[in-house]
């Protein structure tokens, strides 16, 4: 990718917006019929009631609930390649980010359907959202079904904003393109521009953006880690056995980037090949996503020992005999396909000729995939069929209703990131771009040394309107040097523009703290406990 | 402003369902409550400010913008009275500006 221009980049990116051909619409076609088959089967389990499923006494909790666990940890490693890599500064996750942050967002919003697919009268949903209720009902926080909508919730919108305000600068590229190639009355002109929010790439946009930016990805690290280990409290808050224990956190979270880097590769491969992004997205950056499965799936593998060692070891007749259940009763083929599909599979990523052939990474995810929602499968109905009363064990097999809501909730996912990759750029421009440069950047900030006393006098911002010279160059250092002149000769009301952030530019221009640091912190502590008169106040009130 | 804490506590009191003869109040479950509030705010918060600052939302670029600053290009403005702008284009001129104009 070293060898590409910032020209190049922005061509290989943005091209494959261009209209789409006829197997792109058979393709949404085909995902919109699977979406309406699924709507379907929805109608009729609203009409006919719960039985139309599988579910029943002691199997509350199946398919439903699977795919809600499956979703929301596919949606966990679009925030750990974006966030938790980029406060690491790790310089692979550039060219993949963009697709997992989108690849989260739509995951978030299938996990989010079952929820209400699962509670059968869908109506009464709003019951558990947080309102000011005439009739004084409120939820109960002690519950892990409400914790869970709080952290499902959060993730979404966090996601979401993360998302879009790391696109803003892309977006803006997409309308300079469009807006040169089509004119600026272009829908996707238009569009854009709408989204892109006047964007211009100013030295004093980039500093508050680039603070902005780390402030989501500090926010958004440990949001990860609370959102699935929340979501394994619901389980690990009962007294059942394989639910009640305390692994159930890490082993969850482990899950769930396990099975989101899976689904990462899933989508990009092909997506790199039918958007032609191969000089882009390189093998180099599947092979760092391959690595970075290794340390997951023994973290699962561990967990996987862990668990029958803990039945064992703790003494509990309850949960040696549940153990015993899951390795030999009618879940066991569920159950010893674990160990096979999410870790012999996987840690043969160990063979760099395997992290490095394409069809082989695509399969492993696939089969990864599939062993990460039996896992879900295995977790969530096993001990529920299998609890402390003989008379009261069962078994669980899906019925046609919830096997065509699965299927059509991926079909959802898929529309959707279908729709992604023809609407917006595919791969973070400003980002690679960036990466690009990092590499001459030392010779610059030698450079920088050398004007630490002008660098001091902040250069006041400009007006939009503001009249004066405008010069372009090709290279960002003869910039830094246009800026160093130009402060000597006393004209210190500039401003700098470019494609990508430019921290140098930024200490030249004597702009490098941002004030938006201090919302962040006002937002985060109100946000933790603010509003302390509201509660008394509620009590004098029902008193 | 109602912060996680709050909301939780609030619907506590309001409730008021007592088990056991415990207080509604438990402070340690709703530590999530706050902890997902503190993240919410924080970020609505960090997004509220970056708009404010990076002045994002007006449509309208500004003046002399050049398209080609998304790409691969460079710009520096340097804000002077008309009778100035000689003395920033000699200024700037051995930079190796491609381009220099008055905006």
């Amino acid at each position: 990718m070293s060898e590409l221009t910032y020209n190049e980049i922005n061509d290989g990116v943005l091209s494959p917006l261009r209209p789409p051909r006829r197997a792109y619409w058979v393709a949404l076609v085909l995902l919109f019929a699977g979406i309406g088959a699924a709507l379907t089967a929805w109608i009729i389990q609203v009409q006919l009631g719960m039985g139309v499923t599988g579910l029943s006494k002691p199997v509350g909790w199946a398919v439903y609930i699977t795919n809600f666990v499956f979703w929301v940890g596919i949606a966990h490693s679009g925030t750990l390649i974006s966030a938790i890599l980029h406060l690491v500064r790790s310089r692979w996750r550039t060219a993949v980010s963009r697709s997992a942050e989108a690849m989260t967002v739509f995951a978030v919003m299938t996990a989010g359907l079952f929820p209400m697919v699962h509670l059968g009268r869908v109506w009464v949903f709003y019951y558990i959202i947080p309102y000011p209720s005439q009739r004084q009902l409120w939820p109960d926080f002690l519950s892990p079904l409400i914790w869970d909508v709080c952290a499902v919730g959060t993730y979404f919108i966090v996601s979401s904003i993360f998302w879009y305000v790391g696109l803003i600068p892309d977006l803006a590229a997409a309308r300079d393109r469009f807006g040169a190639s089509h004119g600026p009355v272009c829908w996707r002109t238009r569009l854009y521009r709408r989204l892109s929010l006047g964007w211009c790439g100013a030295a004093s946009q980039w500093r508050h953006y680039g603070r902005a930016y780390l402030f989501f990805a500090a926010l958004a690290t440990p949001l990860v880690v609370s959102v699935h280990s929340v979501v394994s409290w619901d389980f690990a808050m009962s007294i059942l056995p394989g639910w009640h224990t305390t692994i159930f956190a890490p082993y969850f979270v482990a899950g769930a980037i396990h099975s989101g880097l899976a689904m990462v590769l899933t989508l990009v491969i092909p997506m790199r090949r039918l958007l032609k992004l191969e000089r882009v997205i390189t093998i180099d950056h599947f092979e760092a996503l391959a690595q970075t499965m290794i340390v997951t799936t023994l973290i699962v593998g561990y967990a996987y020992v862990l668990e029958p060692f803990i039945a064992w070891y703790s003494g509990d007749e309850f949960e040696r005999q549940f153990a015993l259940f899951r390795e030999t009763g009618w879940i066991a083929p569920l159950y010893w396909a674990l160990p096979l599909l999410n870790v012999l599979v996987p840690i043969l990523f160990v063979f760099r000729k395997v992290r490095r052939n394409l069809k082989a990474l695509f399969a492993i995810s696939i089969l990864v995939n599939i062993g990460m929602w039996l896992e879900r499968l295995v977790i969530i109905t096993g001990s529920l069929s299998h609890d402390f009363l003989p008379h009261n064990w069962l078994s669980y097999a899906p019925r046609p209703v919830e096997i065509t809501i699965t299927i059509g909730a991926l079909a959802f996912f898929l529309f959707w990131f279908f729709g992604f990759t023809k609407l917006a750029p595919t791969v973070a421009l400003s980002d690679v771009k960036e990466d690009l440069l990092r590499g001459r950047r030392r010779a610059m900030e030698a450079g920088e040394a050398e004007e630490a006393d002008s660098a001091s006098r902040e250069a006041p911002r400009l007006a939009r309107s503001a009249p004066g010279v405008l010069a372009i160059f090709k290279e960002p250092e003869a910039l830094l040097a246009a800026i160093r002149r130009a402060k000597k000769a006393g004209f210190g009301r500039i401003e700098a523009y470019s494609p990508m952030r430019l921290e140098a530019v930024e200490d030249a221009l004597g702009r490098r703290t941002s004030p938006v640091r201090y919302w962040t912190l006002i937002g985060a502590l109100s946000g933790c406990m603010a509003g302390s008169r509201w509660p008394s106040a509620r009590r004098s009130s029902t008193a | 402003m109602h912060g996680g804490f709050a909301l939780a506590i609030g619907s506590a009191l309001v409730n008021g369902l007592m088990a056991g003869g415990k207080h509604p109040v438990s402070i340690i479950p709703y530590c999530i409550v706050g902890f997902e509030g503190t993240i919410l705010c924080g970020t609505l918060a960090n997004l509220a400010g970056v708009l404010w600052h990076a002045r994002l939302g007006r449509p309208a670029l500004p003046a002399g913008y050049d398209e080609r600053f998304s790409r691969d290009r460079f710009g520096l403005l340097v804000a002077c009275e008309p009778h100035e702008a000689g003395a920033v284009r000699s200024a700037l001129a051995p930079c190796g500006a491609e381009d220099i104009r008055v905006v």
